[in-house]
């Protein structure tokens, strides 16, 4: 009997010795994996920091020339990349403009016909879509738009962007949408309420928080994206609004400082940009899915 | 349903249409639009803003996507403009399905750029450059070396090559290079915009082989010469045709252009024989339409896509290239270029006619292309 109780109790130790040990071993690879992630934001800031003032937000991009003196004086470089910021807001708010509604639509209707053949078609082609590599995307948006349209245009980077945005957009509401409770569907109809009623006024409302953060989640993904706005964006050298012409954005300006030996030193600021936008946007998605938790 | 999804639907519409007639015209200005190499994006960054402060109704957009980019954005008509550092083969004339015309609008070199502490100066011939690609030459204190380099105290330390790793027209032109001097190159690595490299270390881009070169003693790379003019990195001098040895300057690579071109000014200046001569010199084209009347373009933007073509090769744009570190055009160029510039049309009509300098036309332009220069 007591032989018995102590070869249990030695069971459970050596199991919670494994357990400490598992966890312990987690702790380190976990941390293992933040570490690059810590050095590149270092790197980042670091960097980044000397030209990032108030200029970055008010001047367009500078000319190479501009930047060349600057250097040899030991000045900060002129200029900022306000063309690249409201590019990329054009951009970004025209595929929001056009992803959304598709989106949704096509999430609900998943999710209220899940078992329909039509509906698994749809599924596994949202999911090969989301595999699709961006450069691909962005040689269909140039074969859809740039060509037929005849000129590079932020319609035509927008364009790119909502496919890449769109399987996101539809999973998150397709499993948010399946996660609410069957009783609300329930309710709202024996209340009298329309099927498009009950969907629109208490099924969406209720799943708002996850549909949400699916959508901040697809917009931080396309934010950064630089080769299908190569192909279909163009970049400009100042501010335009007009979405048939051609628009740049803060990664394609990040491209072209690349390119030009004395504007170097402005794409870390302009990467220190690009990195707190999409924190700040996943930050959000984080609060709203703690506090609309379903 | 219905209602909400026409109620999305039909303003999305709405808006489209709307602002699909509007098109490029807005509020009287012309939008221009160009998309090429990334070599000469510096100078045209700054040759377009210039341009586009002279002119309050002119806005120019260029978008560096490299050579090939530009080329098939030209042909999809989707720019008014490409631009390319590889003149088109008469196969690709051929795919444009219309004439096109080359306008050359600066020059550059490349250069050897190296890092040898104790070394100031420093000797190669394309032959060197092509034995210490291909791994034949492996230590800086070769034999080789030291007999062009008598007054260098060559330090015994191993070579690294740098190579870029991307497609670029930087690598088409230097191999083209090699390939002209050094037949063992021809066979073994062959010319193209990436090769299949087997010494040295890759590196992305002119940045990335200027970064990698500056970093490492003992390291050799090509890059473009406005990048080691800008960055103040040390270069090789290198033998040109006639056995000089000269060094990458403006001087130096706009020698290389006092050459014979071609009407279609489609010309390689790499190792010409003039003796003050930058062998490695290349051109940089921007490439149009001649016919502008596609369908694309109203005659207003015809007109202002030739008068910017035309402020490019002006002496205020060429004094650009040259404030920059691109090497500006010569005179000969510049005229054969007016003629091209003359030659370009909307509905047959000749937007800008050249006026002939007749004093600097007469020499023998009988000369083509393919008897010149070495089929590209």
């Amino acid at each position: 009997m007591t032989n018995n109780v102590s070869t249990s109790t030695t069971g459970v130790k050596r199991r919670i010795v494994k357990d400490k040990m598992a966890y312990a071993f987690i702790c380190i690879f976990a941390f293992l994996a933040m570490v690059p992630l810590f050095l590149i934001l270092w790197e980042v800031v670091s960097k980044g920091y000397k030209n990032f003032n108030f200029r970055l937000f008010t001047e367009v991009a500078p000319s190479s020339m501009d930047a060349m003196f600057a250097r040899v004086n030991g000045e900060p470089i002129p200029g900022g990349i306000l063309n690249g910021i409201t590019g990329t807001i054009l951009i970004v708010g025209l595929a929001i403009f056009f992803t959304i509604p598709l989106g949704l639509y096509i999430g609900i209707y998943l999710s209220e016909n899940s078992e329909k053949r039509f509906s698994k078609i749809i599924s596994f082609l949202t999911d090969l879509l989301q595999g699709i590599p961006s450069i691909v995307i962005g040689i269909i948006a140039y074969a859809w738009v740039v060509k037929p349209l005849g000129s590079y245009s932020a319609l035509a980077g927008s364009v790119a962007l909502s496919i890449m945005m769109l399987p996101m957009i539809v999973r998150s509401t397709e499993e948010t949408l399946k996660m609410l409770p069957r009783a609300y569907k329930e309710a709202g109809l024996a209340l009298g309420s329309s099927y498009t009623n009950v969907v629109f006024r208490i099924l969406l409302p209720s799943g708002f928080g996850g549909i949400f953060t699916g959508i901040l989640l697809a917009i931080s993904r396309v934010m950064g994206e630089t080769a299908p706005l190569m192909l279909t964006a163009l970049g400009a050298s100042l501010v335009n609004w007009n979405i048939f012409e051609p628009t740049s954005s803060i990664p394609l300006l990040i491209w072209e400082f690349y390119n030009d030996p004395n504007l170097i030193d402005l794409i870390w600021s302009s990467s220190l940009l690009l990195l707190i936008v999409i924190f700040v946007l996943n930050w959000i998605a984080k609060i709203v899915a703690r506090k609309w938790k379903i | 349903m219905k209602k909400a999804v026409l109620c999305l639907l039909i303003p999305m519409l709405l808006f489209s249409c709307g602002r699909l007639s509007s098109d490029k015209t807005k509020s009287g200005g012309v939008t221009i639009s160009g998309a090429g190499a990334t070599f000469p994006y510096p100078f045209y960054n700054i040759v377009f803003r210039d341009y586009m402060s002279l002119n309050d109704n002119i806005v120019v957009n260029y978008g560096a996507i490299g050579s090939g980019g530009g080329i098939r954005s030209l042909r999809d008509k989707s720019v008014d403009f490409g631009a390319s550092d590889a003149f088109l083969t008469d196969r690709e004339l051929e795919s444009m399905n219309a004439p096109v015309i080359h306008i050359p609008t600066c020059m550059g070199g490349i250069v050897m750029a190296y890092t040898l502490s104790g070394v100031d100066s420093l000797r190669l011939t394309g032959s060197l450059i092509s034995d210490i690609y291909l791994g034949n030459i492996t230590r800086w204190n070769d034999y080789r070396i030291a007999a062009i380099n008598p007054n260098v105290k060559l330090p015994d330390l191993e070579i690294t090559p740098v190579y870029r790793s991307d497609g670029s027209g930087t690598t088409f032109n230097f191999s083209e290079y090699l390939c002209d001097v050094s037949p063992e190159w021809k066979k073994v690595m062959g010319m193209g915009k990436a090769l299949k490299w087997d010494v040295g270390i890759a590196a992305k881009g002119n940045p990335g082989v200027a970064g990698i070169v500056q970093q490492t003693e003992g390291a050799i790379g090509y890059i473009g010469s406005e990048y080691s003019l800008t960055l103040g990195l040390p270069v090789a001098q290198l033998k040109n045709k006639a056995g000089n040895f000269v060094s990458a300057s403006l001087e130096s690579i706009s020698a290389a252009s006092k050459i014979q071109f071609p009407d279609d000014m489609r010309a390689s200046i790499i190792n010409v024989d003039n003796p003050d001569a930058y062998p490695m010199s290349i051109f940089t084209w921007l490439i149009v339409y001649q016919e502008l009347n596609d369908g694309n373009h109203t005659e207003v933007q015809a007109q202002e896509l030739v008068k910017l073509l035309s402020y490019i090769i002006s002496p205020e744009g060429q004094q650009v290239a040259a404030r920059i570190n691109y090497a500006p055009l010569s005179e000969q160029a510049i005229e054969k270029t007016k003629a091209l510039i003359g030659k370009i049309t909307y509905n047959g009509e000749v937007l800008i006619p050249y006026t002939e300098d007749s004093t600097k036309t007469s020499l023998n332009t009988h000369l083509t292309t393919d008897t010149l220069y070495n089929e590209r």
